[in-house]
């Protein structure tokens, strides 16, 4: 996963939201029940979440290189592609990918592929 | 057979119309019709990745220059967002592959716990009806099997001969997916407004039940004697043909409130029909998807981007690309599913997509409000006359305090022969279940207990066919084939039944009751019995054909 590919790419060690499609008051995508982190050799940490977010913070900033979020998205009937964006920034800086990437609808994980810089 | 024509004009014509688009490539794709060259195609892994493809496609006409890591990551089956699309498409041919190895594996999926899926639900039913001389269920439920089932019953409620029942059911939409291996895995896309799809195979299920304590027969003819000295030959004779014996049929048909995906009370409806199982399925599946994403992630091929984007600027209808993807996808998939570890996770990923996706489904039935369900069954009773049976079933689920059903029935004679003392009707019948399971938590073994009560009104006593060659009492006079004589007596028939089905994990049940009644059908007198009976709910093995439900 090279960084032209990531769907967010962020400095080293910055803190931010990973949001899903977070303007859906209409309850037009899925609903967020797990996130994980997961780091090639390096063991899974469980993601603080909401709905539609995941906060990716200390311990956990964003690391050097590849990393993936794995979501358990909960689709409702007729939910629409969830896009991926950058929140709240905490620390650092975080851009998501133009244009943006998204979840489609029915996938089951849906991840979020970062790269840290 | 209106079906099967459609069904097969379907399969005439999709062919046909791809063949022309490709044979003629005309001007670029309008926005509209932007995914004709590839939600029609032939090729499953096309259709499923239409999404991506068009959108590449569109992106290439548009722009001469640059790159779509969008819609290119979801198309390189090393890449994670590829990851869901290649299992539901890999799912179908990895089936017979993985039949041995998933079966081998059931034993570790009964160790996650997820094997209790299911368990819980109230609403369905998997024996016989109450007509038949072997059944459990005094009331109709109105939920049905979700992919097949079969259940074994013994004991009769109504009927005067106790007898034994083996019944199969199947859902329509669920058995025409697995067949077909047409999107059998869908979950929050599949289509559920309109079409032939959404009116007629999601509500429809069938069930077939065989009484097995009659023999079937035939009769052949004879072609002379086997012994010498015989001084009668016989030309003909009847020959047992197996055990068992078709007695009843049902189609049945649920008719669910339409609902607006998009309104306030929907949603609602929907987050209060989220529950713990559902979660823990959808991690489970998540889990077990994930899997899968390290395995591809590792041993995939890589797509070629800039090949294929080449490839979609070089033809602006979509044609091109749709076989070079394809040919990418079959190069890949045919050389990951000769991997056992890819089949494994493949395998695991199916079945607990399949787990979770018949969760979602009994929740959208939650969000979704109240069920009507008709049931239309044809008896053929043992030497009775054929019937015809309409059944309006109604459920009210009252969440952890249990739900109830009411069954209101009309039953009608097959034919009448010359000169018959009885008319049409056969009767009519009110009854009513409660039910509820006896622990909250998913476990082990399930207990449910269900309370019943029904009632029948007969306009005439029933009718008995007798069989050719039946002599009178006390002499040796034959009675004319087609005789019928009333036994016992019309008016009401009461009975009550106390049940407890132990639900146990994968899908097996086992009911036992003790049923009280004030006659029986054919008999004066109450009488007192009791049914038992086990089934099991295919649905825990729908993935080895690429679906299930």
């Amino acid at each position: 996963m090279p960084k032209n590919t990531a769907d967010i790419v962020g400095s080293i060690g910055s803190q931010f939201k990973v949001t899903i499609s977070p303007e859906d008051p209409a309850g037009t995508t899925g609903l967020i029940k797990k996130a994980t982190l997961k780091k090639t050799g390096q063991p899974d940490k469980e993601l603080s979440f909401s709905d539609h977010d995941v906060t990716l913070a200390a311990p956990d900033s964003l690391a050097a290189g590849d990393s993936l979020i794995v979501v358990s998205i909960l689709w409702g009937p007729e939910d629409q592609d969830a896009i991926i964006d950058v929140g709240r920034v905490i620390s650092g800086s975080a851009d998501p990918a133009d244009p943006k990437h998204f979840i489609e609808v029915d996938d089951v994980p849906g991840f979020i592929q970062l790269f840290g810089e | 057979m209106a079906l099967l024509q459609k069904f097969t004009l379907l399969l005439v014509a999709v062919p046909a119309i791809m063949f022309a688009q490709a044979a003629n490539p005309g001007p670029a794709p309008s926005a509209v019709d932007r995914k004709a060259f590839c939600e029609q195609d032939p090729r499953p892994e096309v259709r499923a990745f239409c999404d991506p493809l068009s959108r590449l496609q569109e992106f290439a006409n548009a722009t001469p220059t640059g790159g779509d890591s969008r819609d290119l990551n979801q198309l390189d089956l090393s890449n994670p967002s590829a990851n869901s699309k290649f299992i539901r498409v890999a799912a179908g041919r990895a089936a017979v592959e993985t039949l041995v190895s998933r079966i081998q594996n059931s034993s570790s999926a009964a160790a996650s716990g997820i094997q209790q899926a299911g368990q819980a639900r109230l609403d369905r039913q998997l024996s016989a009806p109450a007509s038949t001389s072997g059944s459990t269920a005094l009331v109709s439920k109105a939920g049905s099997s979700e992919l097949l089932s079969f259940a074994l019953d013994a004991g009769a409620l109504t009927r005067s001969v106790n007898g034994t029942t083996a019944t199969l059911s199947t859902t329509a939409d669920q058995l025409f997916r697995t067949i077909t291996n047409y999107e059998p895995l869908c979950i929050a896309t599949c289509d559920y407004h309109g079409g032939l799809e959404t009116r007629l195979l999601v509500p429809l299920s069938m069930a077939a039940s065989f009484d097995l304590t009659q023999r079937s027969s035939s009769t052949v003819m004879t072609t002379g004697p086997a012994t010498v000295g015989s001084t009668t030959q016989a030309n003909a004779a009847s020959i047992p043909t197996g055990m068992g014996k078709l007695s009843v049929l049902t189609a049945r048909y649920e008719i669910r409130n339409q609902f607006d995906a998009r309104s306030a009370a929907f949603q609602k409806n929907w987050q209060n029909a989220i529950g713990t199982e559902l979660i823990n399925l959808l991690i489970s599946a998540s889990a077990s998807g994930d899997a899968v994403r390290q395995i591809l992630q590792n041993k995939a091929p890589q797509l070629d981007r800039d090949a294929l984007l080449a490839v979609a600027r070089s033809d602006r209808t979509g044609s091109q690309l749709a076989d070079a993807f394809s040919s990418y996808f079959n190069s890949a998939s045919d050389q990951l599913l000769k991997d056992a570890d890819v089949l494994s996770a493949i395998s695991q990923a199916v079945r607990d997509l399949g787990l979770y996706k018949n969760a979602w489904l009994e929740a959208l039935r939650k969000a979704a409000g109240d069920l009507f369900t008709f049931e239309y069954t044809y008896n053929k009773p043992a030497r009775q006359p054929d019937t015809h049976d309409f059944k309006a079933i109604y459920a009210h689920d009252f969440g952890t305090m249990g739900m109830l059903t009411f069954n209101g029935t009309f039953s009608i004679y097959d034919s009448l022969p010359p000169n018959a003392k009885y008319g049409r009707i056969h009767y009519g019948q009110v009854s009513a279940e409660y039910d509820r399971n006896l622990r909250q938590e998913s476990s082990g073994f399930q207990p449910q207990l269900s309370l019943a009560g029904y009632y029948q009104y007969q306009p005439s006593a029933s009718v008995l066919n007798i069989p050719a060659g039946t002599v009178v009492p006390g002499t040796n006079i034959p009675l004319p084939n087609g005789v019928q004589e009333f036994v016992g007596t019309a008016g009401s028939l009461w009975v009550t039944q106390a049940k407890v089905t132990i639900k146990g994990a994968g899908g097996i049940s086992i009911p036992v009751a003790v049923s009280w009644s004030n006659k029986t059908d054919l008999l004066q007198g109450s009488k007192v019995g009791a049914q038992v009976g086990i089934s099991y709910d295919f649905s825990q093995l729908g993935g080895l054909l690429g679906g299930s439900r």
